[in-house]
Parts: C-alpha cells; sequence; structure tokens
C-alpha cells in the first residue's frame, strides 16, 4: 500500500479520483494543502506527493522543493513539454517523491508515474 | 508573521527565490494591499504568490515556458476580470526584478484573474 498526497492547486479532486482509479487498493489517498501535503512526505506520513498547476513547476511542486529538496521533485509537464515515459520511469527508480505536472497532461502522466511507483 | 509571508522567506531560505525576489515579493503584496485594496492572506494568495515567486525565478535564470495557445489566450481575455488583471499587472511588474516574457505574462494574468474571483 503505498500512501499518496494531493498538493498543488489545480484539480485536485479529479486527480485524486484518477490516481485512486488505477491504483484502486494498492493507494491510499489524501487531498491537503501544497504545505501539508509535502510536510506529510517529508515526515514519512506519505510516500509520494502529486500535484498540478498552470505551470506545473510553481505552485505544484514549490512547497516540496522547499521541504524536501530539488533531488526528490520533479517537473514532469510544464506548458507544451512533457517527459517521456522512461524520464519518468527513472526519475521514480531515481526516487523521485514529488511529481509536478500541468492539468492538461494530467490523464498522460498520472498512468505513467503511478504504475512506475507501483510496479516498478 | 502570517502564513504567506512565511511561504515566501520558506522559498528563500529553500534556495528557490534570491533576496531580491523575496523583498520583490513582499512589496508586490504591499502594492495589492494598499493601491488595490487586495488583503491577501496564504488562503487567497497563496497559489499566485507561489507562481509568481517561481515565475520570477524562472526568467532570473533564463528558463522559459510556453505562450498558451490561441485558444487558452482567447478564453483568458473574455474572462471578465480580464481588464482590471491587465491594470493591476501593469503596477505589479514595476516591482519586480525582472520583466516577463509573453508567456509568463499570460500566466500572471490568468492567476490574477483567478484572485479576483476569491476576494
Amino acid at each position: 500500500m503505498k500512501k499518496i498526497v494531493v498538493g498543488g492547486y489545480l484539480e485536485k479532486e479529479k486527480i485524486a479520483e484518477m490516481i485512486k482509479e488505477i491504483g484502486k487498493d494498492q493507494v491510499s489517498l489524501e487531498i491537503k494543502s501544497d504545505f501539508e501535503a509535502a510536510m506529510a512526505v517529508k515526515n514519512n506520513q506519505a510516500d509520494y506527493y502529486f500535484g498540478a498547476c498552470n505551470t506545473g513547476g510553481g505552485g505544484a511542486l514549490a512547497m516540496a522543493i522547499a521541504m524536501l529538496g530539488m533531488n526528490q521533485c520533479v517537473s514532469v509537464s510544464t506548458p507544451g513539454k512533457m517527459l517521456s515515459d522512461e524520464e519518468i520511469l527513472q526519475s521514480v527508480k531515481d526516487g523521485k517523491k514529488a511529481f509536478g505536472f500541468t492539468p492538461q497532461h494530467a490523464e498522460q502522466v498520472i498512468p505513467v508515474i503511478l504504475n512506475a511507483i507501483l510496479n516498478g | 508573521m502570517d502564513l504567506l509571508q512565511q511561504r515566501i522567506d520558506l522559498l528563500h531560505q529553500s534556495g528557490q527565490i534570491d533576496v531580491q525576489t523575496k523583498e520583490s515579493l513582499h512589496n508586490v503584496l504591499r502594492l495589492l494591499n494598499q493601491q488595490f485594496g487586495m488583503d491577501l492572506n496564504e488562503e487567497t494568495g497563496s497559489m499566485m504568490i507561489t507562481h509568481l515567486a517561481m515565475a520570477v525565478s524562472r526568467q532570473l535564470e533564463g528558463k522559459s515556458i510556453k505562450e498558451m495557445n490561441e485558444g487558452q489566450y482567447s478564453e483568458l481575455r473574455d474572462d471578465g476580470d480580464f481588464e482590471k488583471a491587465s491594470h493591476i499587472w501593469k503596477a505589479v511588474q514595476e516591482v519586480l526584478p525582472v520583466p516577463f516574457t509573453t508567456a509568463e505574462k499570460q500566466y500572471m494574468l490568468l492567476h490574477l484573474a483567478a484572485l479576483l474571483k476569491q476576494i
């Protein structure tokens, strides 16, 4: 069971629904503010942070970077640009715990991130 | 110090913004309050101020984001708060340490329009 927190600023409910739909009983979910979500990962109360904002790296990740450090965070999509599936998989293997993206890319990146988290 | 000020300080302490940017963000909050009567707090202002912090940082570092597509920008222009957001933006950019690219300005206008709906 992986504990996932949804932080960021946009479409939090929708992101949580998508994660639950894909992860089913393999994930537990909480929606929090960006600050509280990042703190939960920092304190080991959650394993991973997902967050969206318009640019994929501002409100989505700033607090996670502040709490966890840039080496544990990755912006998987920004307007008009998205990491490849291979790059996302590698970022999970590299130990990234916080993932930021734009709402437009949520449906594409969430399954890839989750698959990497749950199935390596 | 309220949570919004602490948030700015945390962004600075974690190395995401420099001291000049930190001061400019405090100036933006003062400007919005004094000139436009927008007394922001963590609940109302955290999304905009966090975005602005990272937008300034991106531009100081020479990083770019892509402009909105025509559909997105058209939707923004049709927003009832677009004109007021543009007016506020003209004042805000005066206290920032770096000029904004077209793309970054578009996203700031989006945030300001969203902010106007909240307060």
